[in-house]
């Protein structure tokens, strides 16, 4: 049983859920525990859907790499895009104290990961954003 | 995502199974446009099936939640999975989306709700009536029907043999509106020598203990609801929510006492409530003139008995275990009150004898309280403005606990006097024991 998934979608929203049928399978398959299962899940589509959304300069057609590894103690995704550089790990937290309901509701999603997941970096490399999302199994 | 109608009118109830996720909330979106229109006042979603929430889907929360809250409704879930609720808590919106862990409470809520905003609309023909000592304005409150529930025996307090084995346990989200004995604490010898009077009312449980500085401790759970421990002796909670909310204006301006208000509230159940037998819990958020307070001044408890074997109210204990004020301890001040009252004139052959016996007693420093029993606690604030058309208690008690300055806290002598009040009637059916203390030891 490979350890590792890797997947390549277009930014298109019809795509998530494709990544996401793919990715269920894999973690159903590593018996990843439900919790984490959740936070990938989260992970993948909060990521996925902010990269089709705000990635882009054009109008084209991007391809977006995915890719998972299953470890011992952790899951690893990776996602790796040619949109404008983006650094998730930089955006300020939200306002906690501001009622949410007059927050600005941007970053919602991306804060959501940070604090569901175990780890996020980011690099610019070969002119792609590529964002690493750590998940540990017993997080 | 497949959404299903349950409920269509000013109370729209989608039951939800699937996925909240990009594409589930794009349906529930579609589903809102066509089903949620002007006539909306709550919009109940059953979470019970859906076993994923993303940021897609409080992008379609949030929007909805602000629209009722402008029409003074409320957007209420049910049935919150554990990963779901997680994800509300995270983002905050846990803090404002109103969430129940079962549908019939989610469902009594969003009536009230919707109830609130008809009441709202229909102020100027309201019922109204007049009493011997001032005037009602009177809303269906959507609750009832009505219980007392009772935990341990107010005679095991006047004869001061509350023993360890005797406290009990209760979670706090039970004992909203509750009235006793009792105090806060981790183990018995914590609290057990210095219990006093005690009530809970709009999310907060006040106590004035027995330790001698005459101050009372209060505490506001936020998140851990349902966490923190009532320890009593003695307790009686109103259950089943109330039938009625009423507006009260007294005639006089010096004010109407608990005694005259319970006796006018008598007299009008008796005349238009068939269902009213004898027995009325009331809450109510007033302005008080004139407050008497009284209380135990030492704990009720076996060890601390009286060496002459007699009652704590007997003539020769009394000073020594109860203070009761002669003149008035505060005046102008904003009051929240709990209790009951028992209507003698009424048989009162409807409820348990055994239970009703647990409940009431006369007390020695109520004068004139013949024809009613009562037993009431209050909690005051430094006096904030009455709200001009109050439709919700429970809104107007927690406005007042949040905004409030607090001042005391004490068990209420009936002579006390209130010009305005808006008061939750509940026209009591049963007195029976409380099912929900907690059965491990304190």
């Amino acid at each position: 049983m490979p350890d590792e998934l890797r997947l390549t979608i277009a930014n298109r929203l019809d795509e998530l859920e494709r990544a996401e049928a793919e990715i269920s399978a894999f973690m159903d398959r590593h018996r990843v525990p439900p919790a984490r299962r959740y936070a990938a899940s989260l992970a993948l589509e909060e990521m996925l859907s902010n990269i089709i959304k705000y990635g882009y300069d054009d109008a084209a057609e991007h391809a977006i790499g995915i890719r998972v590894e299953s470890g011992a103690r952790e899951l690893a995704l990776t996602l790796e895009d040619d949109g404008h550089p983006f650094d998730p790990t930089a955006l300020a937290a939200p306002d906690t104290s501001q009622r949410i309901e007059d927050r600005s509701i941007g970053g919602l999603g991306i804060h959501l990961v940070r604090r569901m997941t175990d780890g996020m970096t980011w690099r610019r490399e070969g002119g792609k954003n590529v964002v690493r999302i750590v998940i540990r199994r017993d997080g | 995502m497949r959404i299903t109608i349950r409920e269509k009118g000013t109370i729209l109830l989608l039951e939800l199974d699937g996925r909240l996720d990009a594409f589930g909330s794009s349906e529930l979106a579609g589903a809102l446009k066509q089903d949620f229109d002007s006539a909306t006042v709550c919009l109940l979603l059953d979470m019970s099936r859906v076993d994923y929430i993303s940021s897609a889907g409080l992008r379609i929360l949030l929007p909805v939640h602000k629209e009722l809250m402008r029409r003074d409704g409320a957007l209420i879930l049910a049935r919150l999975q554990g990963y779901c609720r997680e994800v509300l808590e995270v983002t905050g919106v846990a803090d404002v989306l109103p969430q129940f862990d079962n549908l019939e409470k989610a469902l009594a809520s969003a009536r009230r709700a919707a109830l609130r905003r008809h009441n709202r609309d229909h102020w100027d023909h309201l019922e109204t009536a007049a009493l011997d000592h001032g005037a009602v304005r009177i809303m269906n409150a959507g609750g009832g029907p009505g219980a007392v529930e009772v935990l341990g025996d107010v005679r095991d307090v006047l004869h001061a043999r509350v023993t360890p084995d005797q406290l009990l346990s209760k979670r706090f989200f039970e004992t909203e509106y509750s009235i006793g004995l009792g105090g806060l604490g981790r183990a018995p010898e914590d609290f057990f020598e210095i219990m006093g009077e005690m009530m809970t009312i709009g999310g907060t449980m006040v106590w004035l203990p027995t330790d001698g500085h005459d101050t009372p401790d209060f505490l506001i759970p936020k998140t851990d609801k349902g966490h923190v421990m009532i320890r009593t002796g003695y307790n009686i909670s109103l259950a089943g929510g109330f039938d009625e909310f009423m507006v009260f204006e007294s005639r006089e301006p010096s004010g109407t006492t608990i005694s005259q208000l319970y006796r006018d509230l008598f007299q009008l159940a008796r005349r238009r409530r068939p269902d009213c037998k004898g027995l009325l819990g009331l809450a109510l958020r007033a302005q008080a003139v004139a407050v008497y307070g009284s209380g135990v001044l030492r704990s009720p408890v076996a060890p601390l008995a009286p060496a002459n074997g007699g009652l704590i109210t007997d003539p020769s204990n009394i000073g020594e275990w109860m203070a009761c004020d002669r003149e008035p301890r505060h005046r102008n001040v904003t009051m929240l009150m709990c209790g009951v009252g028992a209507d003698l004139a009424m048989p009162l052959d409807a409820f348990d004898s055994v239970e009703l016996n647990k409940v009431f007693y006369l007390h020695p420093a109520n004068i004139g309280a013949k024809t009613e029993l009562l037993h009431n606690h209050a909690v005051l604030f430094k006096e904030q403005p009455f709200p001009e058309r109050p439709t919700d208690l429970e809104d107007e008690i927690q406005r007042v606990v949040q905004n409030g300055e607090f001042v005391d806290m004490r068990h209420l002598l009936d002579n006390s006097c209130i010009t305005r009040a808006l008061i939750g009637v509940s026209y009591i059916q049963t007195v029976r024991p409380d099912p929900h203390h907690d059965p491990s030891p304190a």
